[in-house]
Parts: structure tokens; C-alpha cells; sequence
């Protein structure tokens, strides 16, 4: 497959997206921190990052589901060309749903406990596509049957918990693409899910995005999901992209030390069972805000002084579509200290 | 379902039973007796014997216990010290409660949870902290207190309510289920059906405080957590309307832990319409449990607790059954 950008008409634009909670008492924490990101139709994106660097935050701020108190949303989140930020409640409730639609990470959870999951899927069609009473209920059926749950018909009375993991994240995309969205936020959808599972899930999302040209944002810390589904990959660290390229540039020319270290941290079934495993080191923190250097410098190896003298600046590699960054890359010279 | 239920059911047997026990020692415990209570102050104390005597209270406590059990195997309460049969006075009384009761607990229902639900969607907003703050007064409030109040404003001073009994006296009624407003409408008398509710109305409010008050915090707790769930962020993630999401998604969810507490209350509801009753000379078996104290009238006061047990029982085996109904994930059977 050959990878590219979409200038054309990208499905979703996010530009210099900043989010920041502000509690009352307590200094704002800036979430989300200048992340720009594009994906056209037909396009996997990935986000990949550790828990709360801001993956989610950035997912909800695109969906429209972030409370209205207590957060200050800066930059530019357009949809086909439709502006997002200040779009009135009502539009955007349109929108959402039938042009933008979510799966979330457990959808035991997610899932309504008390509503049969037939009428889950049909309240979404009611409201978007005006389907009602049995053809509401055959629709249903038929997007159950298209995500692979068998006896699609009895499933449709059943609750949430009458379903196996895999069913019900099956049901909750189900939902999710009931309208035919044009972008599609998958939010961390495997990893409540057995691994045999996993793969039958991401191969249905794949399976979707290329029959019907959804674009895919796919919000994940695991990297094998990435390799088998992304094209393209934005890496996150403490709210800022630290690395974005397209996936085989990326897992064959990882630049920024979080990237590698990523990479690094994934135990090997063909390796040798008595070496350790290779985590990076500490966890996020909040030592070094991104105005002030780079964020990710207290762990990482190749720290060195001038890694914060201020934001690090985006460096774009020569002749290839991949920027980062990394003040001092691998390839530099590593400075001893 | 129906082995559920025959089994709750039979476990009424040993609760009824236990509770039996306690309450014949208690009753007995208590200072004074039937003979202080019926013979006036100048009675000699042969006069007293007599009378413990024909009342059987001077037999060793088990003869008179199995006296009572065996009785009662046969559904008979014994007697008043009036002479009446317990279960004739409970038969004519109880309906009065019902009909209180459930006035008060429709008050507690129908404000508590959409004042609970305002509560919670307006949170620490004005409506919220009259509600949280009110509900604090509700149940902080003796039950007689308030209604001796209550009486006092919109009876005496006022006069717009009646202060008393359970229709305006001299109302002639027909007697059918024993439930006045009930009984006004089949028959088509309405002006009965209409005194009877205005009769209610004060009563009703007094005994409706404290469960109104819990109806209308459970409300806004639940509700408060509720719309936290992941389950209302993909309703929203669905375009769904507001309408669909509040009623469907959160009230749904959140009314599991209210209607528990719905069936607890009824206990809070029986207790409270001793006090209610007693002030509003309203004839149900709380004023009746009332006058058997104070008269110590034995019989009396077993038939009506027991009665009221059975009662509490049985409302929260409905509200189980009720959960099964609301809730797919609760089951009986098994």
C-alpha cells in the first residue's frame, strides 16, 4: 500500500490543538499541547502514547464530549471542512453519530446495561437516519450479521452482559458505524480484549475502512496495533506529538529516543528468554513542561543540556515524510556526560 | 419466579415468629398492665388480681405465649380489651394506612425524583442546595413535630384543611374497599372521593417529609453518578437527543438504588404513620398501634405489629421482584 498525505480533502484536520483543564484552586493542566494531524478518507491514523498523554482528551475534543466548564479548548479541529470548535450544540449533536462516530476501549462500560443491545443500534438510527419500528430492527440485524455476530436476530433482545467481550465491542462498532460516519475514533478498542480476539476486531475495523472509505483515527498504546492497521503514525508524549510519520518509515527509521524506546520495550517471543525486558525508565511526569524544554528529557538516555533550552523545534528528516522532535537525535554524536 | 416468591414467602414464617417472641416479652416488660389502664385509680387490689386473672396474665408467660400461638395458627389475634376481635378492628383500620401511605409515598415519589434529578443536573446551583439543604430539614424533622405544625398553620389558623378524621363527619360514604377516595369513585360519589383527598392531604405531607427527603438525595446521588458513567459519554458519542439520553440512558440507570430504598422506606412510612395518625385522629391502624400502648392492650399491639411486619416483608419482596423487572442483570431464579 502506498502511504501518503491527503492535501485534497482531508476528512479531519486538527491544527495546533491545545486542551487545558482549569480547576479552580489548582494550576491548569495543559492535556493537549499545539497537536496537529490530518487524515483523509480511507486513512488509519494512529495516536500512540502511554496513559495520559493525551490521546483520549484529544479523541473526546474532536467528538465534541468534553464538558463546557473547567476546559479551554485553543487551535482548530475541522471536519470536511466544517469548523468543530463553536459549532452549536445542536449542529454538532447532528453531526455526531452519523458523521462522527466512536468506539470506545470497554465496552462493557460503554454500554448501556438496562437497554437491550438491538435497541442501542436503533435509537441511533431512529435519530439519524429516521428508521423506525422493523425496519429500525432489520437494519440492526443486518449491521450485527456485517460485524460478524452470529444468530444476529436473537442477539438483537439480549443485554450487554448476556454477550461475550468480543460480541459486545462487535455490537459497539455496530453502533458506531450504523450511520456511515466518514471518520471513525477507535479509542484503545482492543485492550479489553482477549488477544485472539484483538485480531478478529482489528480486522474488522480494516475490513470497514477499506469497503467503505471511513477515515480511522486509532487511539492505542500497543504498537503491534499500529503495525498491523495504521498508515500513518503521530507518537505522543505528555500532550505533544514527539514523532509522526507514515508506519514503515516510522518502525524502520525511529528517530525521537520515546519512539526507540517504545519500540524497545516490546518483549520478543524469538528473543532470549533470560534477558530482562527493556521498559523506559520512570513514568510520565510533569518535571519538564514543553515550554521549557523537552518533557520526555528526565528519562530519557540521551539527555543533554541543551534539551532544555526552551521547546524543542520540529525537525523535518530530508527527503521523506517524517518529522520529530528530538534536539539531539541517534545519529549525532551522544554527548558524555 | 413462583418458587422464588413461595420461598420468600415461607421465610416470613420464621421472621414472624422470632419477632412474635421479642415482642410478647417486651409488651409485657413494659411498666403497668391492662388492670392500670382499665380500672380506675381507686380500685382495690383484689379488684386488680380479678382482673389478671380473667385476662389470663397471671400464667407463667410460655402458657400464655403457646395461648397466643396456638390462636394465631388458626388466624385469630385474640381480643381487644374493648372485646372487639384484633383482626376486625385491623380489617377496618388498615385501609385508612394504606390509603395514607401510599398518598405519602406518591408525594415522595413524584417530587422526590425530579427534584433529586434537577438537583444533581444543576449541581451546587441554587435549586441543588435548597434541595440538599430542604432534604437535611425533611429528615431531621420529627415526624409529629411537623405534623403538629403543619396542623396548626393550614388547620387552625388558616382553615383551609380539615384537621382531623378521615372525611368531614357526618359524610355519608358506601364501604367497599375500605379506601375512601377509592370507594368515591367506583360508586360515583365524587364529593366523598374529593373530602377524602382533602382529609389526606395534610397527614399525607407530614408522613411523606422523611421519605421524600431520601427519595430526593438518593435521586441526586444516583443520578450524580450515573451521568458519570462511560455508558452516557456514548449516548452522547451517538448524537442521541437530550431527551432520549437523560430518560433512557441516566434516569433508567440511576432509579435501581431509589426504588431499593423506596422499599425501606415503607418501615419509615409505618412507623411515621403512628405519630401522623395520632395527631390527625386519623383512623388507621398507626393511631390504633397508639391507643393499644397506652392502654397496654396486649392482643392489640401483637395483631397490629405483626400485621405491619408482614406488611414490610412482603413491599420489599414486591420491590425485588420490581428490580428483576428494571434492572436484566438481577435474576431470581436460581
Amino acid at each position: 500500500m502506498t502511504v501518503r498525505r491527503e492535501p485534497a480533502t482531508p476528512v479531519l484536520t486538527v491544527e495546533d490543538l491545545s486542551i487545558t483543564f482549569t480547576q479552580r484552586g489548582a494550576a491548569p493542566t495543559r492535556a493537549v499541547d499545539r497537536v496537529s494531524f490530518e487524515i483523509g478518507a480511507g486513512e488509519v491514523v494512529g495516536l500512540v502514547g502511554e496513559s495520559g498523554c493525551g490521546k483520549s482528551v484529544t479523541a473526546l475534543a474532536v467528538m465534541g464530549l468534553l464538558a463546557d466548564r473547567n476546559v479551554e479548548i485553543g487551535g482548530r479541529i475541522a471536519y470536511a471542512g466544517t469548523e468543530l470548535l463553536g459549532l452549536p450544540r445542536k449542529r454538532m449533536r447532528d453531526l455526531r453519530g452519523a458523521d462522527l462516530a466512536m468506539i470506545f476501549q470497554d465496552p462493557l462500560s460503554a454500554l448501556n446495561p438496562v437497554v437491550p443491545v438491538g435497541r442501542q443500534i436503533t435509537e441511533m438510527l431512529s435519530r439519524h437516519r429516521g428508521l423506525r419500528g422493523r425496519d429500525a430492527d432489520a437494519e440492526a440485524v443486518q449491521l450485527l450479521g456485517r460485524v460478524g455476530i452470529p444468530d444476529p436476530e436473537r442477539r438483537l433482545k439480549e443485554y450487554p452482559h448476556q454477550m461475550s467481550g468480543g460480541m459486545r465491542q462487535r455490537a459497539m462498532i455496530a453502533m458506531a458505524v450504523s450511520c456511515g460516519p466518514r471518520l471513525l475514533i477507535a479509542d484503545e478498542p482492543t485492550t479489553a480484549l482477549d488477544v485472539t480476539i484483538q485480531a478478529q476486531v482489528l480486522e474488522l475495523l480494516k475490513d470497514l475502512v477499506e469497503t467503505e472509505g471511513t477515515a480511522l483515527l486509532m487511539i492505542t498504546h500497543d504498537l503491534g496495533v499500529v503495525a498491523g492497521l495504521c498508515d500513518r503514525v503521530n507518537v505522543l508524549y505528555a500532550g505533544r506529538v514527539v514523532e509522526a510519520a507514515p508506519r514503515h518509515e516510522l518502525f524502520g527509521n525511529p528517530v525521537h529516543p520515546y519512539t526507540t524506546g517504545l519500540l524497545r520495550s516490546i518483549p520478543r517471543m524469538d528473543g532470549d528468554r533470560g534477558v530482562p525486558l527493556n521498559p523506559i525508565r520512570g513514568s510520565v511526569n510533569d518535571l519538564v513542561a514543553w515550554a521549557d524544554g523537552c518533557a520526555f528529557a528526565p528519562r530519557c538516555d540521551r539527555y543533554e543540556l541543551e534539551c532544555l533550552a526552551g521547546t524543542p523545534a520540529v525537525t523535518e528528516l530530508p527527503g521523506v515524510d517524517h518529522e520529530h522532535r528530538c534536539v539531539n537525535p541517534p545519529g549525532t554524536p551522544a554527548v558524555v556526560r | 419466579m413462583v418458587r422464588y416468591v413461595v420461598t420468600r414467602l415461607l421465610q416470613l414464617i420464621p421472621t414472624l415468629f422470632g419477632l412474635s417472641v421479642l415482642l410478647f416479652i417486651w409488651v409485657r416488660a413494659l411498666p403497668g398492665g391492662p388492670d392500670t389502664a382499665l380500672l380506675p385509680e381507686n380500685a382495690t387490689a383484689a379488684d386488680r388480681e380479678r382482673l389478671r386473672q380473667d385476662l389470663g396474665l397471671n400464667d407463667p408467660i410460655w402458657v400464655q405465649y403457646a395461648a397466643f400461638l396456638a390462636r394465631l395458627a388458626q388466624l385469630d389475634f385474640g381480643h381487644t380489651l374493648r372485646g372487639r376481635a384484633v383482626s376486625t378492628e385491623l380489617a377496618e383500620r388498615f385501609p385508612a394506612t394504606i390509603e395514607l401511605a401510599f398518598v405519602a409515598m406518591l408525594i415522595a415519589v413524584v417530587v422526590g425524583i425530579p427534584l433529586g434529578y434537577l438537583a444533581a443536573r444543576n449541581r451546587g446551583r441554587f435549586l441543588d442546595v435548597s434541595a440538599v439543604g430542604g432534604s437535611l430539614i425533611g429528615i431531621c424533622t420529627p415526624v409529629f413535630f411537623l405534623a403538629f405544625i403543619l396542623k396548626e398553620i393550614f388547620a387552625v389558623r388558616l382553615g383551609w384543611l380539615p384537621s382531623s378524621s378521615r372525611l368531614t363527619p357526618g359524610t355519608s360514604y358506601t364501604d367497599i374497599t375500605g379506601l375512601r377516595v377509592v370507594d368515591g369513585i367506583i360508586t360515583g360519589e365524587f364529593h366523598v372521593a374529593w373530602d377524602a383527598v382533602v382529609h389526606l392531604i395534610l397527614p399525607a405531607l407530614a408522613l411523606a417529609s422523611i421519605p421524600l427527603a431520601v427519595v430526593t438525595r438518593m435521586t441526586r446521588a444516583s443520578v450524580m453518578e450515573t451521568l458519570g458513567e462511560d455508558f452516557v459519554r456514548t449516548a452522547e458519542s451517538k448524537g442521541l437527543t437530550a431527551r432520549v439520553i437523560q430518560f433512557r440512558h441516566v434516569l433508567r440507570n440511576a432509579m435501581l438504588p431509589v426504588v431499593t430504598a423506596i422499599g425501606l422506606l415503607t418501615g419509615a412510612l409505618l412507623a411515621g404513620a403512628v405519630l401522623t395518625e395520632s395527631v390527625f385522629a386519623f383512623g388507621g391502624i398507626g393511631s390504633f398501634l397508639f391507643q393499644a400502648t397506652q392502654s397496654r392492650d396486649y392482643a392489640a399491639i401483637m395483631g397490629t405489629v405483626l400485621l405491619i411486619a408482614t406488611v414490610f416483608v412482603v413491599v420489599n419482596l414486591v420491590v425485588d421482584l420490581l428490580y428483576t423487572v428494571l434492572d436484566p442483570r438481577v435474576t431470581v431464579d436460581r
